[in-house]
């Protein structure tokens, strides 16, 4: 599924109430006219600096969050909320968003029938995934509140990756993950855009997770599309060896 | 629908089993709510009975079924706002509300745990009732009784949803809950009939569902009142349900708009 963000602005208000009669802080600008294509079956990556916007253009491309203003467009159809939550899938980081005195398996057989799939249906979608990223059989049983970071972040990109989504957006998937698991699931996530179309944007901090996953990567700075790697760019950067790919990456984020 | 709304059972269900000590607690509770008003009639209810001679029963079986009924429907009045809030506390409302889940459907799968333990408790008040306080209910208008607790119900959950969406906006601090709590019990006759308030109380009551409910299952369950006779309480509360169960349900697709707007929706 093609998504297509056109002129997407929001800003967050602050100081309440007071705000709203001219007193107080300003609102914080998170996006500005940002425009974006994510076409069926590529990773995008997104890096940039802390608090450029990020993480609100996420949950804006999932529906979990209203622009003031532009529009995102699915398939070339200009979509609404409902079609947004539908579309894509959200990956965040922690442990915050499961239910801490469930099980992991419990968590995903809730959010399993919640996203339409019966157990067996849960099982088989996340089965995979799991094994992959390494996690126990024990994990599956152990209450939330007692998993390690990095199994709880293993959990959210499982339940991200059953939903079966033609989008995902993954909020620094790798982070809190080993190197071994975070090898296994670039090579995951990239077989699974390529074999099934999914389109996905990726963020991370890391250039040269960046380079490995993504065939193209943009840089958002204080709400602003300030640069881009093209696939073009990042393929002739690779032929020149890794530490050319990260960079072409890292000199469009300085 | 029902897939969803068996998820949010099941899930509920495990949550409150991990907690061992309070469903115990919640039912000890129960019965300690039931003797004290059985030693409360022992006390007062010959003084009170000539206000119940409408409805042909003593304090104590008045306050027993008023309290029990008040229990069950006071879940709808309650419960969406409570589970609401203990969604955004955990974090997970965000991610429950990410899901191809329409707003009505949410909010029945909310709170089904709740109706669920709530009609479970029921039964035990009716249990204690027939079997240990010897109460006769066999007197009573069963078709009547229900539609008086189907309009009673719908009347109640409206006005929790209304509740429930000063939680979406202000996290903190809901007046609705704040009036419900306050106001319902000592104007609408749950703990003694609404003739013994004063008149310019009693004027407030005719704007409270539950005075209509309470006085209508009262009258149903001692009295045997029918259709014919329960048709004032029962069209009132028709009306309230009949205004409120939409308007609560457009008031929370409203206020899920505006959290999702301000981004504040996965805040606590």
């Amino acid at each position: 599924m093609l998504i297509e963000a056109r002129d997407l602005a929001k800003a967050y208000p602050a100081g309440g109430w007071l705000a709203r009669f001219g007193a107080g802080a300003p609102p914080t600008r998170a996006l500005d006219g940002i425009s974006l294509k994510l076409s069926p079956g590529t990773i995008t990556g997104l890096t940039g600096p802390n608090g450029a916007g990020k993480s609100t253009l996420l949950r804006i491309l999932a529906g979990l969050l209203v622009p003031d203003a532009g529009t995102v467009a699915l398939d070339g159809r200009t979509a609404c909320g409902r079609s947004l939550r539908a579309a894509a899938a959200l990956s965040q980081t922690g442990a915050r968003s499961f239910y801490l005195r469930l099980t992991a398996s419990e968590n995903l057989d809730f959010f399993g029938a919640l996203y339409g799939h019966d157990r067996a249906d849960t099982r088989e979608r996340t089965g995979a995934l799991l094994k992959v990223l390494g996690v126990r059989e024990e994990d599956l049983k152990k209450r939330f509140d007692a998993l390690s970071e990095g199994a709880a972040q293993k959990f959210s990109l499982a339940r991200a990756l059953l939903r079966g989504t033609p989008t995902l957006l993954l909020d620094e998937p790798a982070r809190n993950l080993d190197l071994r698991s975070a090898a296994a699931f670039s090579a995951y996530i990239k077989k699974s855009a390529a074999e099934k179309g999914i389109s996905v944007l990726y963020t991370s901090h890391s250039p040269a997770e960046l380079a490995q996953v993504c065939d193209r990567v943009l840089v958002l700075k204080e709400g602003h599309l300030s640069g881009e790697v093209s696939g073009g760019e990042l393929k002739k950067a690779a032929a020149a060896g890794p530490p050319a790919v990260e960079a072409a990456i890292a000199g469009i984020t300085v | 629908m029902r897939r969803q709304i068996l998820a949010f059972l099941r899930k509920d269900f495990l949550i409150e089993k991990s907690y061992k000590a309070s469903f115990v607690m919640g039912t000890v509770s129960t019965f300690t709510g039931i003797a004290v008003f059985f030693f409360i009639d022992k006390l007062f209810g010959r003084a009170v009975t000539p206000y119940l001679a409408g409805y042909g029963t003593g304090y104590f079986a008045y306050v027993f079924s008023a309290t029990a009924f008040f229990g069950y429907i006071g879940t709808g009045a309650g419960s969406y706002a409570e589970r609401l809030r203990a969604e955004q506390l955990q974090g997970t409302l965000e991610a429950s509300l990410a899901a191809p889940v329409t707003p009505a459907v949410f909010l029945t799968a909310l709170t089904a745990w709740n109706f669920l333990f709530a009609t479970f408790e029921l039964a035990l008040y009716a249990a204690a009732g027939v079997y240990v306080f010897k109460m006769d209910f066999f007197g009573a208008n069963l078709p009547a009784l229900a539609a008086v607790f189907f309009l009673s119900a719908a009347s109640f959950a409206a006005l929790g949803i209304f509740s429930s969406c000063f939680i979406l906006l202000f996290k903190r601090g809901n007046p609705a809950a704040w009036v419900l709590n306050n106001f319902e019990g000592l104007l609408g006759g749950v703990y003694f009939p609404v003739a013994v308030l004063p008149v310019w109380l009693r004027w407030f009551s005719q704007f409270l569902p539950v005075t209509y409910a309470i006085r209508a299952m009262e009258l149903a369950l001692y009295k045997g009142a029918g259709f014919e006779q329960l048709k004032r309480d029962l069209f009132a509360l028709a009306v309230f349900a009949a205004v409120l169960a939409p308007l609560s349900v457009a008031a929370f697709k409203a206020s899920l708009d505006k959290a999702r707007k301000d981004g504040t929706l996965g805040q606590y």
